[in-house]
């Protein structure tokens, strides 16, 4: 009965199946996250135009404030989630390309019994 | 028969050793699949508070007189983030939708509480409107993710 499970290459090829996911994964997280907080400086910086131009009061001011704080929260729990998305999708990629040299090894030493019935 | 029955053995051995290393490699969740129901349920809820922001822009801001003239948004708001919140929280591995949740309703409160005591000027309308489509953004961010994630793994 033969195994035959190049682990190095094995090793290798669920890297390859793994990273692309972790790029991609990691640019759309990246990129979301970049355009919200340029939202948030932006909206942040109109109230304090908005405060100094007695437009609104400082107590509004800081009810507007108050109230993006809790969005950019949102913002970041988003972002996690898509890392955790991209974490699974590399984790998935890699498993399954192990799972498919066992496949492969296992199909192999089978192969190779002989039954003696 | 003694070769026979080591043979035997010796497969039955090799098969759950098989199964076992392939179960250990069957796929991992990390974050709750997919939800419609939230999706649909955060796409109303933004369509109904725009809709509510856009009266309040037209008729020139809310004081907190006009307050009790939009109860009935802030009381559906609260149903349906409730209704949102328990089906988040029935799911495994969803905390960052519920937390989310949290946050949106927390919004609402705050929302609330500024109009019944202080009113809505017309100036604080866009900012507000932009705060909210903000978080939506993110709700909708996480869960259209999740979405393309299933649909990757029924591809497969």
């Amino acid at each position: 009965m033969q195994f035959k499970l190049n682990i190095t290459q094995v090793v290798n090829d669920m890297l390859q199946a793994a990273i692309p996911h972790l790029a991609k994964g990691g640019q759309q997280a990246s990129e979301f996250a970049s355009h919200e907080f340029q939202q948030f400086i932006i909206n942040i910086e109109h109230i304090q135009t908005m405060a100094e131009e007695g437009k609104v009061s400082d107590e509004e001011a800081q009810f507007l404030v108050d109230q993006y704080k809790l969005s950019i929260k949102a913002v970041l729990l988003a972002v996690e989630g898509l890392g955790v998305i991209a974490a699974q999708k590399a984790i998935n990629a890699a498993l399954d390309v192990l799972k498919n040299a066992l496949n492969a090894a296992l199909g192999a030493a089978f192969k190779s019994i002989k039954f003696a019935i | 028969m003694k070769i026979r029955k080591l043979s035997n053995s010796c497969v039955a051995a090799l098969a759950t050793l098989s199964i076992m290393i392939l179960a250990s490699c069957a796929s991992i969740q990390l974050i709750a699949p997919y939800d419609e129901r939230i999706e649909n349920g955060i796409t109303e809820l933004q369509k109904n508070t725009t809709e509510f922001f856009v009266k309040i822009e037209r008729q020139g801001g809310s004081d907190n007189n006009d307050y009790n003239n939009h109860v009935e948004f802030y009381d559906n708001s609260k149903v349906a983030m409730k209704c949102l919140l328990i089906r988040a929280g029935a799911t495994a591995q969803n905390e960052k939708t519920e937390d989310q949740i949290s946050l949106l309703m927390e919004k609402y409160e705050s929302l609330e509480k500024q109009h019944k005591t202080i009113g809505l000027t017309p100036y604080t309308i866009p900012s507000l409107e932009a705060s909210f489509d903000q978080i939506f953004r993110a709700i909708l961010t996480l869960e259209v993710a999740k979405k393309e994630l299933n649909e990757e793994k029924e591809g497969e």
